[in-house]
This record gives C-alpha cells, sequence and structure tokens, in this order.
C-alpha cells in the first residue's frame, strides 16, 4: 500500500473527498501536509464537482449536529422502528424505504443559519486544487465502472473523470479504489483519534 | 458625527423593535445603530479570516463527527440514499 508521503514533487493527482475531510477535521497530518503541497504547487491536486458536492454535504451535516439540531446519522439497520410508523403506508413483503438519514433537508431553515461549512468550501474554489469539469460521457464510464469493479456512484464519477483527464493517481482514505486496475491509490496512514 | 437616514423594514420586526426600545429603555435609533455595528464588525471578521487551502489547515472549529474514520470510508454523503 502505498502512502501520500510516496507522492512525487510534480505529480497531477486526484484528492478524494476523504482526504480533504480528514485535513479539515485535523486527524491526519498526511493529509494536512498533502493539502500543502497542493497549496505550495508542488503537487497539482485535482477535485470534481462531486468531490465538492460530497465535502459540502459532510461539513452541512457536521455543523448542524454540533449545533445540536440534527440526530446523528443513523444506520440503515436502524430504520426498522422508522417502518412502523403508522404515518407511513406499509411496505410491500421484501419492499426497501429509501429516505436521507438525516433531517436537515426538511429543515431550510436550519440551513440557512449555517457558515462554516459555506466557507470551507469556498476555501476549495480558491483557485488552488484544480476542479474538473464533468461531461455526460463521464456517466456513461461511471455505470461501466460500477459494473465492472463495484463502484458507487461519486467514486465511480470521479475514476472516470480522472481517468479522462489522463490522471492515474489518487489519494483516498477509501479503499474503494484499491481494486480499480491501472490506478495508484495512496493512503493517509497516521489517523489521530483526536483533534 | 451622526447622519439622518431613512429605510423600510418588515412590520413585524419593528413592533418588536418598538417592544425591545420600551422595555430597555433605549431609542429606537440606538438599537438600529447596535445592530448595524454588530453587522458591519461580523462581516469584517468574516473578510479578515484565512482564505483558500489556509482555512481548511486551521484548527476545525467544529467537534469531530462521533464516527469520522468510518463516516466517510463506509458512507460517503453522495452515495447514501
Amino acid at each position: 500500500m502505498k502512502s501520500l508521503t510516496d507522492i512525487r514533487n510534480g505529480t497531477r493527482i486526484f484528492l478524494d473527498t476523504s482526504i480533504l475531510l480528514y485535513a479539515r477535521w485535523g486527524i491526519s497530518p498526511a493529509c494536512r501536509a498533502l493539502l500543502k503541497r497542493c497549496q505550495g504547487k508542488a503537487v497539482q491536486g485535482v477535485i470534481t464537482p462531486f468531490t465538492l458536492a460530497d465535502f459540502c454535504t459532510s461539513r452541512m451535516a457536521q455543523e448542524a449536529q454540533a449545533a445540536g439540531f440534527t440526530q446523528e446519522p443513523t444506520p440503515l439497520l436502524d430504520f426498522a422502528e422508522d417502518l412502523a410508523d403508522a404515518s407511513e403506508p406499509p411496505l410491500p413483503p421484501g419492499g426497501l424505504r429509501f429516505r436521507s438519514t438525516l433531517d436537515l433537508s426538511r429543515t431550510p431553515q436550519i440551513i440557512r443559519n449555517l457558515t462554516i461549512y459555506a466557507d470551507d468550501t469556498r476555501a476549495l474554489l480558491s483557485g488552488e486544487l484544480e476542479i474538473a469539469s464533468v461531461h455526460p460521457e463521464d456517466f456513461l464510464e461511471a455505470l461501466f465502472l460500477q459494473k465492472t469493479h463495484g463502484l458507487l456512484t461519486s467514486h465511480s464519477l470521479n475514476v472516470a473523470i480522472a481517468r479522462r483527464l489522463g490522471l492515474n493517481e489518487i489519494a483516498a482514505a477509501d479503499p474503494a479504489f484499491d481494486s480499480v486496475q491501472g490506478l495508484i491509490v495512496y493512503h493517509p496512514q497516521d489517523f489521530q483519534a483526536t483533534q | 458625527m451622526k447622519r439622518k437616514i431613512g429605510t423600510v423594514v418588515d412590520e413585524a420586526l419593528f413592533e418588536d423593535v418598538k417592544t425591545l426600545a420600551f422595555q430597555e429603555r433605549r431609542r429606537i435609533a440606538d438599537i438600529v445603530q447596535i445592530a448595524l455595528t454588530d453587522y458591519v464588525q461580523r462581516a469584517k471578521a468574516r473578510r479578515s479570516e484565512r482564505v483558500g487551502l489556509d482555512r481548511l489547515l486551521e484548527k476545525d472549529p467544529l467537534p469531530l463527527p462521533t464516527d469520522a474514520l468510518g463516516y466517510v470510508i463506509a458512507d460517503p454523503p453522495f452515495n447514501r440514499p
């Protein structure tokens, strides 16, 4: 497994959302060091609008939780008690009910009062990281990647965009990319439990 | 030096301001002055904050999510139903 410190100067590399979050949370000095290298242009960090969306969503939920507005993210298995909610129609046998794990979508007045997540997201738009554009054909490639490598939506879209740009190196805490052939994945290996 | 200004505000808000002014024995002009000063100071503070990746490298003002590591690895927000 390659470490973030193995990334050579001059490399143009895709940054997964997890790298940005771990750097912001202060739980991985290696992630912070990588962002500093991107800032100093020793490494050219590339992200996509999907990376921005992931980051924005995570920080929004985190800020809302910190302010006491929402509950913790609920594991899917805990939805069993929700299924007994009399206000909702019963599910057919084996049926699935999809819903957001947070109630933020129902509380726009809460989102309007949050500020930190927005400033953090603006920080990513400052020009120090390259933001790749999305093409419609990226979705076709993403569907193929989902089928061949079992990738989730945002992961597959990001890999599709990276491939189109000729990037074969990615920095990620997430092990999901390890299975993609032809991709060199660098992982942070220095998580710290406390800030 | 002070100058006179005129503006239009929401009726309900103005009623609240009048009530507060009466309760706190302040002039409405004083309350407007306090509110504007507070707004300007907060705006200036926001502008003086670091921008760009420097901001992300500052100490996070938010507490760490309880399951921070698993939160991202197992369930990126964009992939949630």
